[in-house]
């Protein structure tokens, strides 16, 4: 039935990976925001992998990547980056140190649906298309074609509004402006959310892709069957805090939904 | 980011009004006359220049009219001081930019709505102004305030030349600078500059400042022009220069618009009210007429957008 309605396999929306992970990227040490709600995350992130974070809807997902991010800076613990402790108290620092978040709302927070395709692919990172201030326009345009073409964006030009394009291709718009900053380590919040099917398994296969050129990727979901066919491990929150953490083969949804409900141990992944 | 559409349909409505006028009113373009109206609207078109930007990222000032006031006392008592013209220019320009320093920090730090910090500012400063001077005019000014210390000719070709390197400068900024795209991004989506990991605070305090400082040099063209300075000069500034940014195209939400169409803006309403005299229709329907084009601009954008708005939608849904 579910083959029938998809056109496919489902298991094969999902890309099989080969996972070669690398140093760590991204580390959180006993991280806690007091107004984002973060309580003593620790967490960490290689360059290759991608870590899922699970748990349910006002758990402190969304609200650990602002303080990443640098939106909800963190007032205790460390954050490493690259190995190195960073300290990120706005979007820009975290942009300065290659860290890349997608937001979860792409309407209200991800693309500027006014600006065209290639001016929202360039936002977070004028300065590689800019000289001296100036924006040269042609070199937007190849960054904005490329990643267009890399992300398979359904636009007959990069020249078009990003309000004009479908959900999906509004979400691959906003995955571009991330790209061209060039990020070790990118934060995609429900990065699936509301994205028809098609669409949804090239942003997938665009994540394995990415990790396998060695970018870290942290992905917070709420859907069950794409952190399990996309995390090689998973990180569940509860309350602010991570509850525990499941590796690949430990990982089944009675354990993820468990962690998510009951306050448990802390783990480190 | 451009409204072509709104820019052609404005200069469509400046040529028909022209051609009425080439027809049945020619002493209109009388060399004389199109002067006085360019050098009467170039405090306008300065002010507004600024304005566009303040429009771009979604906030607005209805103080400028009473900015224009101190800025123009204050660069005549400048004068009278005995600071040399430049100076004194600058010295305007510069307590302008403060007094926009002031709303930017309010709207952009302290998140006050930029309605409710300029309507209070209008009044403030108005009235700061008022006790100051207790209503006298500055009379007795320099003789090198006087058109800038230059023949009558020479200070207004100056100015104009000004005006269109301001504008230039602007519009090359806006349209070419990456700091121009922060803008329009403040002001289409502030969260998603936010993200990318623009300052947007810092945007709206620039564009606050730039606007006090395009007030403060306006203010001065403005007042060479004549030996007194009212205390009260500027009065209703706010509503002409709005006006003219909105029917330019600008939207009034802010992250659409170019200072091209203000340009048009300017020119439309600016000749609107002199043409209708011109064609023998009582002077009382200027500000009817003011009043229906400025509805018609802010008409067609709300429908332009809502069409806009349901176009997303239903693609977002499919």
């Amino acid at each position: 039935m579910i083959r029938m309605m998809v056109g496919r396999e489902l298991a094969a929306t999902y890309p099989s990976r080969n996972v070669r992970a690398g140093a760590v990227a991204l580390e959180l040490r006993d991280v806690s925001s007091e107004a984002a709600g973060v309580r003593n995350v620790s967490l960490s992130v290689r360059r290759g992998e991608i870590v899922g974070l699970a748990g349910l809807v006002g758990s402190g997902r969304t609200e650990l990547a602002c303080t990443v991010f640098g939106l909800t800076p963190a007032d205790s613990g460390e954050i490493l980056v690259g190995g190195t402790p960073s300290r990120i108290d706005s979007p820009a620092d975290a942009i300065r140190l290659g860290v890349g978040y997608v937001p979860e709302d792409r309407r209200r927070h991800g693309v500027v649906l006014e600006m065209p395709i290639a001016a929202n692919t360039s936002l977070a990172n004028l300065a590689a298309v800019s000289r001296g201030g100036l924006v040269d326009e042609a070199k937007e345009r190849e960054l904005a074609e490329r990643y267009a073409r890399q992300l398979r964006v359904k636009a007959p030009s990069v020249e078009i509004e990003a309000g004009a394009l479908s959900g999906g291709n509004q979400q691959k718009v906003a995955l571009a402006r991330w790209l061209a900053t060039n990020p070790s380590v990118l934060i995609l919040d429900e990065p699936t959310q509301g994205v028809d099917i098609g669409s949804k398994a090239e942003i997938h296969a665009q994540m394995a892709e990415l990790a396998a050129q060695g970018l870290a990727i942290l992905m917070i979901s709420s859907e069950l069957p794409e952190l399990l066919g996309m995390s090689d491990c998973i990180a569940v929150m509860n309350a602010g805090a991570v509850s525990g953490v499941l590796t690949r083969e430990e990982v089944t949804p009675q354990r993820i939904m468990d962690l998510a409900l009951v306050p448990a141990a802390r783990g480190a992944c | 980011m451009l409204t072509h559409g709104r820019e052609i349909s404005i200069a469509a409505t400046i040529a028909l009004v022209l051609m009425l006028l080439a027809i049945f009113a020619p002493g209109f373009f009388a060399l004389g006359n199109l002067g006085d109206l360019l050098l009467a609207n170039m405090p306008v078109f300065i002010v507004a220049l600024g304005m566009t930007l303040v429009i771009l990222t979604g906030n607005i000032d209805i103080s400028v009219g009473s900015v224009f006031a101190i800025c123009s006392v204050a660069s005549g008592g400048f004068a009278k001081l005995g600071l040399p013209m430049p100076l004194a220019v600058g010295a305007a320009c510069a307590a302008g930019a403060a007094m926009g320093a002031l709303n930017g920090t309010l709207v952009a730090y302290v998140r006050i709505p930029s309605i409710v910090v300029t309507l209070a500012a209008m009044v403030a400063f108005r009235d700061a102004l008022r006790w100051a001077t207790e209503g006298a005019w500055v009379q007795d000014l320099p003789r090198s305030f006087q058109w800038f210390g230059m023949s009558q000719t020479a200070s207004n070709s100056a100015t104009f030349a000004a005006a269109i390197a301001l504008f230039a400068v602007l519009a090359w900024f806006l349209r070419g600078m990456a700091a121009g795209r922060t803008v329009y991004a403040t002001g289409s989506n502030p969260e998603a500059a936010r993200l990318a990991g623009i300052a947007t605070s810092r945007v709206i305090l620039a564009v606050f400042m730039t606007l006090g400082a395009l007030t403060g040099a306006a203010a001065v063209m403005n007042s060479v022009r004549f030996n007194q300075i009212p205390s009260n000069a500027g009065l209703g500034l706010e509503l002409k220069v709005i006006a003219a940014v909105v029917v330019g195209g600008t939207s009034i939400r802010g992250g659409k618009g170019s200072l091209a169409g203000t340009l048009l803006g300017v020119v439309l309403l600016g000749i609107i009210g002199p043409a209708l005299t011109f064609l023998g229709f009582s002077a009382y329907w200027e500000r009817a007429i003011q009043g229906g084009i400025i509805l018609a601009a802010v008409a067609a954008e709300a429908i332009g957008g809502r069409r806009v708005e349901h176009a997303g939608l239903q693609r977002s849904a499919a």
